[in-house]
């Protein structure tokens, strides 16, 4: 188990930065996500973590070792890539030992651990197969089987599901999760798929392409609950949360911000331009007393255990997401009500979230 | 009707590679028979299409002065400039492949062009170079001057084999402590060893039928099996049923090295053909 820290790190190809100013602290045992969008520097930081990219400037350090400077074996990390990195031309076996047998270590032991490991991932069958002959999960686990025999203080995950079919990630998924609580070590994962970030990570460093980022390509790092419920900013805000959170940008009128027919108190020092937000679950619809928003229902996407409702207001198009119960019909005329207290609000012109106190009340 | 119009359709492409093969075996056919006839018949005007073979032809040819030395001299010239080829190729074809080779593009024109040069533009220069440090009439100095078509040629193939081969392997192994010798050796290598066995077929037929290079730089100890054929054309007359089957000898070990190589050869061409 180790930590693992980011100082201040630029990456660069030629004359294109790729990261900037990435600074991160992960704590030994933790399990972290890096999500985001493609170009948004996710892969290259963790290759740089593993010692596979070099970058421009910064400090990395794992287990309180500086290791800018240490050969990528000497890391003590183990990878998975994202085509599985298999040797075609080796065993299952020979696969997952190949490290072991370089290192020269005993034949006894060499047997020992790969039978340990391949008991593990479920792959006690297949040792003596090639990797041709497996379907994509098993090549998965071999990829896995081979990174667990290291015992590396940090495991990386380079998308490591994204080439499997949806039935296999859901359960590569969960095991992945039960690995991690089994072997307890510091794991990196990189996805650009939300589900994978919010149901594995216990915190999230969500990334984005330095052209939209600015300053630095971190756009908020924290638990699933945080990015999801307190987005830092527009960028998190619409990148979590499928379909993405409704927002609408409006302007102060006397210390007031007009929604439709529902007016917003705001305190503090107030930008001249805001986005408000709200997430399709929860904008309510004829739900609730007081001010409320007119709208046309427009369309519905039934997902069985939901609906997605597409509405038409005065301020442009609401998504909200209900129960499989309710029932409208299309061209339906609706109320549309936003509780204040799921209402997220941004400074506009730099994308920050406001801070929570800011919205003194919504009177809707 | 309609089904002699499929039959026809089908019948088509059969006509077309009988006649390629038709067309392209006659020669050989022609000189195998010329080798198996008696002078009389060989030269019978019309052909004599039916006769009892004879065989002394290529007992002379193979017993003919300086032939079956020859035929050893080749099979040492191809060996060795394989080797070679192989030993600068592969490490020259993975490192062309990495992105941050400074130059790489004008190192692979550069081959590219070395490569197309004709033959003999070395001759001259290298029949001096070769007479000064001793390489002149050696199978070494052939073998090394086939260096200049045989490993631009081993380097552009091997480097597009190579470059079928994800780079992750590479990373894997360097992650698991492999150094760059034991990647291309324990990786690439195998990975890639049809190709490697096309390259090196391919290799060995130049190699083997050069003419122009070891015409100027042999003379006697290291004639090669192309000159040995020509060595049957004498002064005053020529050898033919001799020099037929001395020509018929040295089609062999290529036709079998071919033939035996022959999955390995299309499973080396079409490699990363199909994911």
């Amino acid at each position: 188990m180790s930590a693992v820290s980011l100082q201040g790190i630029d990456i660069s190809y030629g004359s294109v930065d790729v990261v900037r100013n990435l600074d991160l602290d992960i704590k030994s045992g933790e399990f972290v996500v890096f999500v985001g969008p493609s170009g948004c520097g996710k892969s290259t930081t963790l290759r740089l973590i593993a010692g596979l990219e070099e970058g421009r400037s910064g400090e990395i350090s794992i287990g309180g070792r500086v290791v800018n400077e240490i050969d990528p074996a000497k890391r003590d990390v183990a990878m998975v890539f994202q085509n599985y990195a298999l040797f075609p031309h080796m065993s299952v076996a020979d696969n997952i030992s190949f490290g072991m047998r370089l290192r020269g270590e005993a034949k006894e032991k060499i047997a020992a651990s790969v039978a340990d490991v391949a008991r593990m991932v479920g792959l006690q069958d297949h040792l003596h197969k090639r990797p041709g002959a497996l379907s994509g999960g098993q090549r998965q686990r071999v990829a896995l089987a081979r990174a667990i025999v290291r015992k590396p203080a940090v495991f990386l995950f380079d998308e490591p599901l994204s080439n499997l079919d949806a039935e296999f990630r859901a359960a590569m998924r969960y095991e992945l999760s039960r690995l991690h609580r089994e072997l307890g070590s510091t794991m990196i994962y990189v996805t650009h798929d939300q589900v994978e970030a919010m149901t594995m990570g216990d915190r999230i460093a969500v990334l984005a392409p330095l052209k939209q980022a600015g300053r630095s390509n971190l756009m908020q790092f924290g638990t699933p609950e945080e990015v999801y419920h307190r987005p830092a900013n527009l960028f998190v805000a619409k990148f979590i949360g499928s379909p993405p959170m409704n927002l609408f940008e409006v302007r102060m009128e006397n210390g007031e911000v007009r929604l439709g027919s529902v007016s917003l108190r705001i305190g503090g020092s107030i930008p001249a331009a805001l986005t408000v937000g709200i997430r399709p679950e929860h904008v309510l619809i004829n739900v609730g007393e007081g001010p409320s928003i007119d709208a046309t229902v427009e369309g519905m996407e039934n997902l069985g255990h939901e609906k997605l409702w597409f509405l038409a207001t005065g301020i442009g198009r609401v998504v909200a997401r209900t129960q499989d119960n309710v029932q409208h019909i299309t061209g339906e005329k609706v109320s549309l009500r936003f509780p204040g207290e799921r209402l997220h609000l941004f400074d506009s012109a730099t994308g920050e979230r406001m801070p929570e106190d800011s919205l003194v009340r919504g009177k809707g | 009707m309609s089904t002699s119009a499929s039959f026809r359709r089908r019948l088509w492409p059969y006509v077309v590679a009988v006649v390629a093969v038709a067309v392209s075996l006659f020669p050989i056919f022609w000189i195998l028979t010329i080798a198996l006839k008696s002078r009389m018949d060989a030269f019978a005007m019309p052909p004599v299409w039916f006769f009892s073979p004879v065989w002394e032809n290529f007992g002379r040819a193979w017993s003919a002065q300086g032939f079956s030395g020859a035929f050893f001299n080749s099979l040492i010239v191809c060996a060795i400039g394989n080797v070679l080829a192989l030993a600068a190729g592969i490490p020259a074809a993975y490192y062309l492949n990495k992105r941050h080779v400074p130059g790489r593009r004008t190192i692979l024109i550069l081959l590219l062009i070395s490569y197309m040069l004709p033959e003999f533009l070395f001759i001259v220069p290298m029949y001096v170079l070769f007479q000064s440090i001793g390489l002149y009439d050696t199978v070494i100095g052939l073998a090394l001057i086939y260096q200049v078509f045989t490993l631009p040629f081993t380097i552009w193939l091997l480097r597009a084999f190579f470059a079928d081969i994800p780079e992750a392997l590479a990373e894997a192994a360097r992650l698991e402590g492999a150094g760059t010798l034991r990647i291309v050796w324990t990786i690439y290598v195998p990975i890639a060893a049809p190709g490697i066995a096309a390259t090196v077929i391919l290799n060995s037929i130049k190699m083997w039928n050069e003419l122009t290079i070891a015409l100027a730089l042999t003379f006697e100890k290291a004639q090669t099996v192309t000159l040995a054929v020509a060595g049957f054309r004498g002064y005053a007359s020529i050898d033919w049923g001799a020099m037929s089957a001395a020509s018929i000898i040295i089609i062999l070990p290529m036709a079998l090295f071919a033939i035996l190589a022959q999955r390995r050869i299309v499973q080396g061409l079409s490699l990363g053909a199909v994911k």
